[in-house]
């Protein structure tokens, strides 16, 4: 047996002690570690509240404008005011409903970028925040909502709206794919299209609301 | 090793000691003789007739009355029977809520009805009515949701058995609603009722019982 002795390095001169560092270079770490701190602090700012974690990602416009999420872009055509909503069903039987405040009629269209969508209910957000979701007086085959939006066209429908006078002014409709499953998607997309509803907007509205506007079913 | 200085200074009683267990076993004998660590129980529950008014947080609520109601058979038959009980509700809520069904196992707004309980003239209890749809009618095509900001007339409508007499009154022990319920995932927990204390299983609390006469009317709506 032979032992292999490592080649031993040349001999190096004894390292040297590091030089203290500079007092510049002292401070400058210091004011880098307290950035830095100050950073993390400001980031923390920045995380999502626990509301706000999962909250649909909003993509925002006006009447008229087509307004994309990232699944489908919608557009509002016009909105309405009505004392009553008159619903022909396809057997032409008709129905009148009333209410103690005023209806919103919106028509609006929509269409999906690659794979069909279903809205959920259609909400009205009111000025001070209030979510009022769409009458269930009105046949809900009318709605925007019941059809599938397809990649290609435009789907056209209505939501319908019952709310007190009050909740009209700077209102927004909000249109969001059905919660499908049991377990709700995180960052769902959503199109909050402004109705154009300023105080004088409203005043517009109120005094063109129809007595009744009439809503015929499809075929 | 040195022992103890005993010789020199008077002796001390141990006094501290004896004296902080007294204080410790009077504070709790006068705890323990005003009713213990337990909550001193809350107002108890108020108990209205027809056309009071119960605060449910979320809600306004008026109870307005009971009534039976025949609805004709469309086809000939002899027809149902019904029980129906009124309210008028204001949402004081953020969003739009549905009527659901009042009871027990009861959903939405109408599980703040906590507890329905027909009694027949005797005081007996009548058998279990069933419930039927809770709606608000009076608008031209009926609804079942509450708005914000706006007061609906709400019917319960519970059907009764063939062959049994209608209840002489009906007793309602009315709930609240939670308006900042406490959610660990920050999920949105719907409506959630007030429970009586903070035990995980507490019930729900009883705001107020109401009571009200059955008025017997001929056919419904």
């Amino acid at each position: 047996m032979s032992t292999v002795t490592p080649e031993r390095a040349p001999a190096a001169a004894p390292p040297r002690p590091p030089r203290p560092p500079g007092r510049l270079r002292r401070a400058g770490a210091l004011l880098a570690g307290l950035a830095l701190a100050a950073a993390a602090v400001a980031l923390q700012s920045a995380a999502p509240e626990p509301g706000e974690r999962g909250a649909p990602l909003t993509s925002t416009g006006r009447v008229g404008d087509e307004v994309a999420a990232s699944r489908f872009t919608a557009r509002v055509e016009a909105v309405h005011a009505a004392r009553s909503v008159e619903i022909a069903d396809a057997a032409g039987a008709v129905e009148t409903a009333t209410t103690s405040g005023i209806f919103v009629v919106v028509e609006a269209a929509a269409t999906a970028h690659r794979e069909p969508q279903k809205f959920g209910r259609p909400v009205l957000l009111s000025g001070d925040g209030k979510r009022y979701t769409a009458t269930d007086k009105v046949d809900s085959t009318l709605d925007i909502a019941y059809p599938y939006v397809q990649p290609g066209w435009w789907t056209e429908g209505v939501a319908v709206f019952d709310v007190p006078v009050t909740a009209l002014t700077g209102s927004r409709i909000v249109l969001a794919p059905g919660g499908g499953g049991f377990i709700g998607e995180a960052y769902p997309p959503e199109a909050e299209i402004d109705l154009g509803l300023d105080d004088a907007g409203t005043q517009r509205l109120i005094a063109a609301a129809k007595d009744v506007h009439r809503l015929e079913a499809r075929r | 090793m040195t022992s103890p200085s005993g010789g020199g200074a008077r002796r001390r009683r141990a006094v501290a000691v004896p004296l902080a267990a007294l204080l410790i076993a009077a504070g709790l004998g006068t705890t323990a003789a005003l009713g213990g660590f337990a909550e001193a129980p809350e107002e108890p529950s108020r108990r209205l007739g027809p056309g009071g008014v119960v605060d449910q947080k979320l809600f306004l609520t008026r109870f307005l009355a009971s009534r039976t109601v025949v609805v004709p058979d469309p086809y000939g038959g002899t027809g149902k029977r019904f029980l129906e009980i009124e309210a008028e509700v204001t949402s004081k809520g953020r969003r739009t809520e549905e009527v659901g069904s009042p009871g027990e196992k009861g959903l939405l707004y109408g599980k703040s009805l906590l507890k329905v309980t027909p009694v027949a003239g005797d005081g007996s209890v009548p058998v279990s009515v069933i419930p039927d749809v809770s709606v608000i009618p009076d608008e031209g095509v009926p609804s079942t949701q509450l708005h914000p900001g706006t007061t609906s007339t709400v019917v319960f409508r519970y059907e009764l058995p063939r062959g049994q007499r209608a209840p002489q009154e009906v007793r309602l022990d009315v709930g609240a609603f939670d308006p900042s319920p406490e959610s660990f995932t920050g999920a949105d927990l719907g409506l959630v009722l007030e429970r009586d204390g903070k035990a995980a299983g507490a019930p729900p609390k009883v705001v107020a019982r109401v009571t009200l006469p059955v008025r017997r009317e001929g056919s419904g709506r």
